[in-house]
């Protein structure tokens, strides 16, 4: 009963996550080796325009007034300081950044593209309960795949455990990468 | 239960050529100290008398001053604790300034990924040919991959 439930856990997990779990290990392998896989911009746009109703606009009327006049779109974040606001939409692969000095009606906005390698990162990256609900579920599911990673761990070791007579070997390279792991952070923290 | 030690300071008399560029200095300085890890480009500060920048690795981070007159470094040397340390292992390549060790982790972190990706495939490929749960599986992977890769398409071209 128990196995079969198991059993269950790792096969479904497994298959409602796999393009997520592939994605951040496929990605997540690119940006380690980002010298062999730079991120590239390949178009950067600079647009300006006069927006007069943007001065008196709250956050939410800004990102519409943005969304309306420049085609912006994405994940944002607003900062504010004594002479302007800046807003930053993101969305893989495509990032804007928008300029609202205090002073004067003329926005500007710059937009830039990036290539494969910039896209791939991007998803890597996207994280945040924020912006609206498609990004919240993305982040619901990034958090969903970091879950299920211990838990295909977890469920694989007891279906190992179970279905194997002989655990040595199993054991032998549990201990080494254990035991390596915990000889690289030693090292980091006491031996360097 | 983060294990996080207060800084400790030593000092130690080495040569640096002051004509070095921060760069190279700062580098220079590294080495002869035989410290691991990354000079901070932004936190370079330098006079006519001193040089003074900032070095981080996952385990610790560093505060360098060096005097060109006396020829003697003052180090900071903060320890990040366990879990930050522990953290910093996520990203890291294996490419680590004056550590060949770590080039291990590197390797280990390549081996991993290849094996995470052959599980995934050979434990779909040992799962449907035992035919268990096979139909059921094979509709949620197939709904979830085209659900999945529709979303990530919809988040590129329109965010």
């Amino acid at each position: 009963m128990m196995y079969s439930l198991i059993r269950k856990i790792h096969l479904f997990s497994t298959c409602i996550l796999l393009v997520f779990i592939v994605m951040y290990f496929v990605s997540g392998w690119v940006m380690i080796m980002e010298g062999t896989f730079p991120r590239k911009t390949v178009e950067e746009i600079k647009d300006v325009k006069v927006i007069p109703a943007i001065k008196n606009a709250n956050n939410t009327e800004l990102i519409v007034l943005l969304k309306d006049h420049f085609g912006v779109n994405g994940q944002y974040e607003i900062r504010v300081n004594e002479r302007q606001k800046s807003v930053r939409f993101f969305h893989p692969g495509i990032n804007s950044e928008t300029m609202i000095p205090n002073n004067t009606d003329s926005v500007t906005t710059t937009i830039r593209k990036g290539n494969g390698i910039t896209i791939l990162q991007g998803f890597h990256r996207l994280h945040g309960y924020k912006s609206g609900w498609n990004y919240y579920l993305w982040a619901f599911m990034y958090d969903l795949s970091s879950l299920s990673i211990i838990v295909f761990t977890l469920t694989g070791f007891y279906l190992w455990y179970k279905t194997e007579s002989n655990h040595l070997t199993g054991w032998l390279i549990f201990g080494a990468f254990s035991l390596f792991t915990a000889f690289i952070v030693f090292y980091l923290m006491i031996l360097s | 239960m983060d294990g996080k030690k207060e800084p400790i300071k030593w000092t130690r008399l080495t040569f640096v050529d002051d004509r070095l560029e921060n760069a190279s200095l700062a580098e220079t300085l590294r080495d002869s100290l035989e410290i691991i890890g990354w000079p901070l480009v932004w936190t370079y500060k330098r006079d006519s008398l001193s040089f003074k920048f900032n070095l981080e690795q996952p385990g610790k981070h560093y505060i360098v001053s060096y005097s060109f007159n006396d020829m003697t470094a003052d180090v900071i040397e903060t320890p990040k604790g366990f879990w930050r340390t522990f953290d910093s292992l996520h990203g890291m390549g294996g490419s680590l300034p004056n550590s060949s060790i770590m080039m291990s982790w590197g390797l280990c972190t390549h081996l991993i990924v290849v094996l995470v990706l052959f599980s995934i495939g050979s434990g779909l490929y040992l799962w449907f040919s035992s035919k268990i749960d096979c139909k059921k599986a094979a509709i949620t992977l197939i709904v979830s991959v085209l659900i999945t890769s529709l979303w990530m398409f919809q988040l590129y071209f329109i965010g």
